[in-house]
């Protein structure tokens, strides 16, 4: 457990969007074998420095968060290769 | 027999019921016995978490419902989705979990059979339609397995048909064709597009001023945040009714706010409101949370084919100046109906619901008409189609809450534009026609794409033999 990492996704009410990152960041991890990565998803307000080690949400959001820097915003939703290039650059895999 | 009377009783707790259909997702995931126990947890304590919820809403409306009556003499409602489904949802736990597990089902099974292959995974909306359909229905004296069926092939059909509607515009807004969009506002988006059509048909040759060129201030991006809106509406909307209550109807009004201060009332009435929401929306995505991954896994083993239909923020990347366009706009229309009803309240003997403006119904809502009308017709259309918009989800709004019977207890309603329109076309059916007749009309409606689509195929296949 102390290797864990936690990626945490989200979106304005971390109903919709969020279930959606959450399913895809799931997939793009796997394919990238990486593993003990645990991820959850929540709402915009949640968001806080230290709360994960890895914040992603959809990129149009970017801007209402600019006080954290450990975050990927995603631009294609569905596209998984987007997901994997962007964790594998950010983590360096 | 003591087993026997165990097990009924167990099943017929909505809280373990909520757990079974979120058991049976995540087995059918093949997860590990660790992630099964913790994922159908999660699930009832969501299921605990939105009832919760109700209950803050409830202490936290009831007041300003009280209020708006002494100062206006008219019923004022918040229409809010999470406030109405955190009460229906808790009284009529089993039907909806029922309707909203086989619903997903349906919705597949359609897509599979017919030519709507889209697959909804807004799972929030597809919670408060089922529970929409649910209130309605049993309004309408329908219950058992009929209630059952006929409203899982309905919510099933709104999954495949919502989407499909909305398609060509979404390929216009985002260029693509891979994914659709899964939010029941159609209503409105698909009015405010023909909107924009229209205003395009009227200023062709004219260029179209490019709305992201616009600058807006920076400070309107708090009203991103849903709980600071909610809060800032809830209060406006207090303090309005507190300040009229205190000046001229102090001794009717004083009981409600007794000891405290009616500015401080208001103030704290309103916060307590945005975080019931805030609450409800917890327990709700507890709830999906296992589910949801579960059907969009099964989909994709059916229907691999199928588009994914997803929440309406998908579209927002394509119009950021848009979206506050169509919030502000949205909400004016909601305000002009608001002035609209009030005097037609007062100068009338009529019995007028007056639906004050839902903050995340215009924003959400009024963004994506916003967009879509833009995508038709440039900044006229989007600011036309989503006042429109605004105008149409309060107007259907205060005509859905006839059907809500106690559900809401007159103080809130469903704010977007599908489930109102659903709820009076549903309500308008059941009670010219009976039960059964409308069972009827459902399966028929069903299985019309399917027959459709068979029809088509063997038209495929005759012409290819004649060949």
């Amino acid at each position: 457990m102390l290797n864990e990492k936690k990626i945490l996704c989200f979106c304005t009410c971390g109903l919709g969007t969020s279930m959606i990152l959450n399913m895809n960041i799931q997939k793009a991890v796997s394919e990238l074998n990486l593993k003990n990565i645990e991820v959850q998803q929540t709402n915009i307000n949640e968001v806080e420095e230290d709360k994960a080690d890895l914040f992603i949400c959809a990129q149009d959001l970017l801007d209402s968060v600019s006080h954290i820097n450990n975050i990927i915003g995603i631009k294609d939703i569905m596209n998984i290769d987007e997901y994997k290039e962007k964790i594998s650059t950010f983590w360096k895999v | 027999m003591e087993i026997l009377n165990f097990l009924t009783d167990l099943l017929s707790t909505p809280a373990i019921f909520i757990g079974l259909i979120a058991l049976i997702g995540l087995l059918l995931q093949k997860k590990s016995p660790q992630q099964v126990i913790t994922g159908t947890i999660k699930s009832i304590l969501g299921f605990m978490i939105l009832n919760a919820g109700s209950q803050v809403i409830q202490q936290a409306i009831n007041p300003f419902s009280d209020l708006f009556h002494i100062a206006f003499n008219v019923h004022g409602v918040v229409p809010n989705n999470e406030a109405i489904v955190s009460v229906g949802f808790s009284k009529y736990a089993i039907s909806t979990s029922l309707i909203f597990a086989l619903g997903m089902l349906m919705n597949i099974l359609l897509a599979r059979f017919s030519k709507l292959k889209f697959i909804f995974l807004s799972g929030h909306h597809t919670l408060y339609m089922a529970c929409l359909i649910t209130i309605v229905l049993t309004m309408g004296g329908m219950e058992g397995w009929m209630l059952v069926i006929s409203g899982s092939l309905l919510l099933g059909l709104l999954m495949c048909v919502c989407p499909a509607i909305m398609q060509p515009t979404v390929k216009k807004i985002t260029g693509s064709d891979k994914i659709a969009l899964a939010h029941f506002g159609t209503t409105g988006y698909w009015i405010s597009a023909q909107i924009g059509k229209m205003c395009n048909k009227f200023k062709k040759g004219k260029e179209k001023i490019n709305v992201d060129d616009i600058k807006l201030p920076k400070s309107l991006s708090l009203l991103r945040d849903n709980s600071v809106s909610i809060s800032i509406v809830m209060f406006i909307c207090y303090f309005i009714v507190c300040f009229i209550c205190h000046v001229w109807y102090e001794e009717t009004a004083r009981h409600i706010w007794s000891e405290q201060n009616w500015f401080l009332f208001g103030l704290i009435q309103s916060i307590t409101f945005a975080a019931g929401v805030f609450i409800v929306i917890t327990g709700v995505r507890m709830l999906i949370a296992e589910i949801i991954p579960a059907f969009k896994g099964f989909s994709e083993k059916i229907v691999p084919n199928a588009k994914p239909a997803l929440d309406c923020p998908t579209m927002f990347p394509y119009g950021q100046n848009t979206i506050f366009i169509g919030f502000i706009c949205s909400f004016f229309g909601g305000i002009f109906v608001l002035i609209f009803l009030i005097f037609l309240g007062s100068s009338t003997n009529l019995v007028i619901y007056i639906i004050l403006p839902g903050a995340v119904a215009h924003f959400f809502c009024g963004a994506t008409a916003g967009i879509c009308g833009n995508s038709r017709g440039g900044l006229t259309g989007c600011i036309i189609g989503s006042f429109v918009n605004g105008i149409i989800i309060t107007v259907l709004s205060s005509m859905v809450l006839v059907y809500m019977g106690e559900n809401g207890l007159g103080t809130t309603t469903f704010a977007d534009a599908d489930f109102c329109l659903v709820g009076c076309i549903l309500g308008t059916l059941i009670y010219y026609f009976s039960c059964n007749t409308l069972f009827i009309i459902i399966i028929i409606l069903f299985a019309l794409p399917i027959i459709y689509n068979i029809m088509s195929v063997i038209k495929s296949k005759t012409k290819n033999k004649e060949k």
